[in-house]
């Protein structure tokens, strides 16, 4: 075989530089610490490397999504603990003013501490975030989640109606908040001035307290409130809507036809309509106040007669257009009010069909704001509760006017009333003999005051805020603790896949520094053979 | 008797002489490029018949051959052609295969930059910060679209001056050879028979290697000495003295495409050249650039019209419903491009599909450009062609100019096609080029500036107590009509894009198609590496064997120096024997 002189030249420097490019990229490889440079050098690698990094970076944010979350969780949590303490205290006062022998000076002292209670739960369910932001207050996180209406004088729920999700984790999403309507406001009450749905707020429920403790007992009106949120107000330039409401007073019929930005300027419309287009159809009068009000309620649009107290009454009706779905309205709703400024103890035996004394008479004495007065009964009253003679007459006969005291018959109970009306207002029952007590329902010494009535309610609410309280508090720390665990969950998965990526990127150094220095003998080899080969030549013998 | 001594001595110098002059000559050329070696061919000079039989009379140099052959020669040009063809889209594909892979250039850091800012989002829309942030992410998100989609950009703009440039090389090397067939030809008519112009030859070798490295060609030898060059497939190059001339010129439907064209005819040559480096960077342009630059419009797309669903869906921290978030700059947002040949004044207007009107639209993108051809005026009826392999979907103009599917499977490529005939009517077979994914990833940018317009809010009321959404009498949920700052819903929805299978038929997220992006071309290039060190080893065997029989070999050549001056010595030495001898015979008869 014959040898080309250039040929074997030029194939010596390719491979010695083929072998310097080997060095090159060994060397490269260590410097970088990558095992691929090039997608082209294991391109399933590439795919694999960006799909590892990008699943490490999006667990990563999950580890600062739930950092954030555990934050928020932590604040409420601790603003929920603080509640429950605050309910504890209003609790131990309420019972010790629901004590009868309490002089009024130490009524105002426990009001006054209930009033400082009410401060610290409005500014506790005013509990900002790490990052300033109301935390009960849904989605209108920078707005406080209970303000203080300047006409009822009673806190609303202003904040939103949606929890925030936080994803946790690639299929799983956590609250990292709890509205103020649900920790708060929605809470069941049998209270007289609880809503329409039986519900009362815990803030209003120590005001409704704090004012009883001084003396003020005002009868709620009747009241209706939508559902919807209306905060925004409502568009019926397009499709006008009327609905007609009807109080105790009156009735008015409201059409609504224009662009509304906001509750408020709806509200003062349909006040419009309702002080001057209102008629009172007994009397024939028409153009005049209907004697219901417009309100707006946070989020919400409510309707409230004028009338204070058990006179009250409130009901809307459809009209055209859409506003009672708009407002949360069903046809028809209605509402009364109710008294509560008036002592009354009622019993809780029926007596409808009557009872008869004549064999063995009964004798009780019945006390008010003046002393006792006592009450015998020994006739048959059997089938006669408050007809003429019947039982409530037989009473009623027996009480002195002087003493500010009634006896009726409220759905076949017997019930007493004191005339007088607030502070002073009371109605205490006590057995002398016989069985009317027993028989009626009544308890030895029951006593009824407007301040016991507010007393009893606002028990029974603090205990349903409290139990409230700790299904909202057993929750966070349902979610803290499943934080916790995605977290632990996100922290094997990270290093897992930090694992899986250095196998993937990173180079074997150990493997790369042996492969080099066999690659630089080659190098070495190579060149000190080109030499000498190259020096090869029977020239030289010439 | 001596006369003879003397001729047949001076016979054996000359010749030994010319032995000599090409031994040095192959000794020059050591270092040339296809020089062919060079060997003397000596024949006995015819004898003369004597009374003692036939007298032999010396030698005679009768030609001077070069040690070639053929076969290898056309090996060594055919392994020239094919492995310059891989070498060239091996050294192309590694560029973009190295743009989309470099972890500090590619596009997965800028995506999972976003998607997490997105997730901080949701974390605390009302935090303006954490807006901006995102706003900032995207810019960087779109920018990253841009400058790969401008890497790209600049290796087609160097693919068309390296085009042109081969092109013009083509044309030289081709009127060259013409005017080395022409002197061949002159000079080896004024020879004998089978005396050839070694060095000429050489020469027009070396010219058909250089041609070869271009395109692939194919020689056919005329008798006279001249030789027809071909391109593989017949068209023909060089005739005799005549040479074609090539030239590049721009696609008509699609700009910045170069084709190579036949001069004379402007006839398209490009898929003509099957192989050689003009092939290379045809091959890349088609295989690798094209399709890259397309799917990564195909996921800026994607991503422009999943966004801007969510956004015009959703509302902004100021409760205003939300604008797009973002947009593709330029006069269209589409590229249309309006074939010259129209014989109708119509145009046509494309855009993305609005997700919120056909939830799949994201899904139906393609990644190749569409030519929409008119088969019926009257009926409104088009065919859209899909570029990358030909397949034919049928539209019909619903009557207001849009054009929807004109069967079930009849389906758009994620695009709204709307006539418009106010500037002229559509005609028959009017043709209209559409690129909806070549320059989205260019396009794409942001539309808002303002960080508070991100509409992080679905503004959907729902029950406080329950957290289930209000339907309004036809079961759509109601949205509250006014800022709900606080409401992270959308932006929930919007991180959540990052595992949604939006596009390629519902198949991949955006970054699995990018993944596959970057999976395609990687093979492609790995596979063009190993094709290109494969064609490179041929290539050295092949100019291995040439050169075993063609190169010189300076050892070879040394030892002939010896052969040749020890040759050359004996004869010198008889023509001083003949000397000795004459004298001897004088000095018998002095």
């Amino acid at each position: 075989m014959r040898i080309a002189t250039l040929f074997t030249q030029q194939n010596a420097v390719k491979t010695l530089l083929a072998r310097q490019n080997d060095v090159q990229t060994t060397q490269t490889q260590i410097a970088t610490g990558r095992q691929n440079l090039n997608p082209a050098d294991d391109p399933v690698a590439a795919a694999r490397e960006l799909d590892l990094t990008r699943t490490l970076s999006a667990t990563e944010q999950f580890q600062d999504n739930i950092t954030q979350a555990r934050a928020r969780l932590q604040i409420e949590e601790s603003a929920l603990s603080g509640t429950e303490n605050l309910i504890f205290r209003a609790k131990e006062l309420t019972i010790q003013a629901a004590n009868d022998p309490l002089s009024s000076a130490d009524r105002i002292a426990i009001k006054q501490e209930v009033d400082q209670l009410l401060d610290e739960l409005a500014s506790l369910a005013n509990t900002r975030g790490p990052n300033g932001e109301f935390i009960f207050s849904g989605e209108f996180s920078d707005q406080p989640a209970f303000a203080l209406d300047a006409e009822t004088g009673r806190y609303e729920y202003q904040g939103g109606i949606n929890r925030r999700l936080v994803a946790i984790g690639s299929e799983r999403q956590v609250a990292d908040n709890d509205l103020g309507y649900n920790v708060f406001s929605a809470i069941p009450s049998d209270a007289p001035d609880a809503n329409e749905d039986g519900q009362r707020s815990l803030l209003n429920t120590l005001t409704t307290l704090s004012q009883a403790l001084g003396g003020t007992f005002d009868n709620p009106p009747a009241s209706i409130t939508g559902t919807r949120m209306l905060r925004f107000g409502a568009d019926y330039s397009v499709n006008n809507t009327s609905f007609t409401v009807t109080s105790d007073i009156g009735t008015a019929t409201v059409t609504l036809n224009s662009d509304f930005n906001d509750l408020d300027s709806m509200v003062q419309e349909i006040n419009d309509q309702l002080i001057n287009n209102g008629s009172i159809p007994l009397f024939g009068l028409v153009s005049v106040d209907s004697g219901i009000r417009a309100r707006a309620n946070g989020n919400q649009l409510e309707f409230v007669s004028i009338t204070p107290g058990a006179d009250s009454s409130v009901r809307i009706d459809a009209g055209g257009g859409s506003f009672l779905t708009d407002a949360g309205f069903n046809d028809g709703e209605s509402d009364t009010g109710v008294d509560v400024n008036q002592a009354a103890i009622q019993g809780g035996g029926d007596l409808s069909f009557g009872i008869d004394y004549s064999a063995n008479p009964t004798q009780f004495s019945l006390s008010g704001d003046t002393g006792p007065v006592d009450i015998r009964l020994n006739g048959n009253f059997t089938n006669n509760l408050d007809g003429p003679g019947g039982l409530i007459d037989a009473i009623n006969g027996q009480i002195p006017p002087d003493s500010n005291l009634q006896a009726r018959a409220v759905n076949g109970k017997v019930e007493f009333i004191s005339l007088t009306t607030g502070t002073e207002s009371r109605v205490r029952i006590d057995p002398i003999s016989g069985s009317f007590l027993n028989d009626a329902g009544f308890t030895n010494g029951q006593t009824g005051s407007p301040l016991h009535t507010q007393t009893n309610a606002a028990l029974t609410d603090l205990d349903n805020a409290l139990s409230r309280i700790l299904e909202v508090r057993t929750s966070v720390g349902a979610r803290l603790r499943s934080l916790d665990n995605q977290e632990n969950f996100n922290a094997d998965f990270i290093l897992d896949t930090q694992v899986s990526l250095s196998a993937t990127r990173d180079v074997d150094l150990t493997e790369a520094i042996t492969r080099l220095n066999a690659q630089n003998v080659a190098l070495q080899a190579a060149q000190q053979t080109f030499t000498r080969v190259q020096n090869l030549s029977l020239f030289n013998f010439l | 008797m001596s006369g003879s001594i003397l001729g047949i001595g001076i016979s054996g110098l000359k010749a030994f002489q010319r032995q000599l002059d090409t031994t040095s000559h192959n000794i020059a050329n050591v270092n040339t490029e296809g020089f062919s070696r060079q060997t003397v061919t000596l024949s006995e000079r015819d004898p003369i018949l004597t009374g003692g039989g036939f007298q032999g009379q010396g030698v005679d140099a009768t030609n001077i051959k070069r040690s070639y052959d053929q076969f290898l020669a056309t090996q060594v040009r055919s392994s020239l052609t094919t492995f310059h063809a891989s070498d060239q889209f091996q050294q192309l594909a590694s560029q973009v295969d190295a743009i989309l892979g470099n972890p500090n250039t590619n596009l997965s850091a800028s995506l999972d930059n976003f998607f997490n800012a997105i997730d901080d989002v949701a974390n605390d829309p009302t935090s303006l910060p954490a807006r901006t942030a995102m706003l900032s992410e995207a810019e960087a998100m779109t920018d990253r679209f841009g400058q790969i989609s401008d890497r790209l950009d600049q290796l087609r703009n160097q693919i068309n001056q390296q085009l042109e440039g081969s092109v013009k090389d083509v044309n030289d090397l081709a009127q060259n050879l013409a005017e080395l067939n022409v002197r061949i030809f002159t000079e080896q008519s004024r020879a004998r028979t089978g005396v050839e112009a070694n060095d000429l030859l050489d020469q027009r070798d070396r010219l058909l290697n250089q041609l070869s490295e271009l395109v692939n060609v194919q020689t056919i030898p005329q008798a006279n000495g001249m030789i027809n060059v071909t391109l593989g497939n017949g068209q023909a190059l060089v005739l005799d003295s005549q040479a074609m001339t090539f030239a590049t010129q721009f696609s008509e439907l699609t700009p910045n495409r170069l084709d190579v064209v036949q001069a004379s005819t402007g006839g398209n040559i490009s898929s003509v050249i099957q192989s050689g480096q003009i092939n290379g960077l045809i091959a890349f342009r088609d295989q690798i650039l094209d399709p890259a630059q397309q799917q990564l419009g195909q996921i800026a797309a994607g991503i422009a019209m999943e966004f801007n669903a969510l956004q015009t869906s959703g509302f902004d921290l100021d409760g205003n419903s939300g604008q797009p978030l973002l947009r593709f700059s330029g006069d269209s947002e589409i590229p249309v491009i309006r074939a010259p040949g129209n014989t109708g004044g119509a145009t046509v207007n494309v855009v993305f599909e609005d997700l919120n009107v056909n939830p799949d639209a994201a899904k139906n993108l393609d990644f190749s450009d569409f030519i929409l051809e008119n088969t019926d005026p009257v009926a409104g009826t088009f065919t859209l062609t899909r570029e990358r392999d030909g397949q034919v979907i049928n539209l019909v103009d619903d009557g207001t100019g849009l054009l929807v599917g004109a069967g079930a499977n009849d389906v758009l490529p994620g695009v709204a096609i709307t006539v418009d005939v106010s500037g002229g009517t559509m005609a028959l077979n009017d043709q209209f080029a559409i690129r909806p994914t070549f320059l989205a990833a260019q396009k794409l940018t942001v539309a808002i500036q303002d960080p508070r317009q991100i509409a992080a809010a679905t503004n959907i009321e729902v029950n406080p107590t329950t957290g289930q959404p209000i339907l309004d009498g036809s079961g759509n949920p109601v949205r509250v009509n006014g800022p709900m700052p606080g409401d992270n819903r959308n932006a929930l929805t919007m991180a959540s894009l990052q595992n949604k299978f939006s596009l390629a038929g519902g198949s991949g997220t955006f970054q699995d198609i990018y993944n596959r992006l970057v999976v395609d071309i990687g093979s492609q290039t790995r596979t063009a590496i190993n094709n290109a060190t494969a064609q490179e080893t041929l290539l050295t065997q092949a100019q291995q064997a040439l050169s075993e029989v063609s190169g010189v070999n300076l050892d070879e050549e040394a030892a002939n120096l010896i052969r040749f001056q020890q040759a050359y010595q004996a004869a010198a030495q008889t023509i001083s024997i003949a000397n000795s001898l004459f004298n001897d015979l004088l000095g018998a008869v002095r």
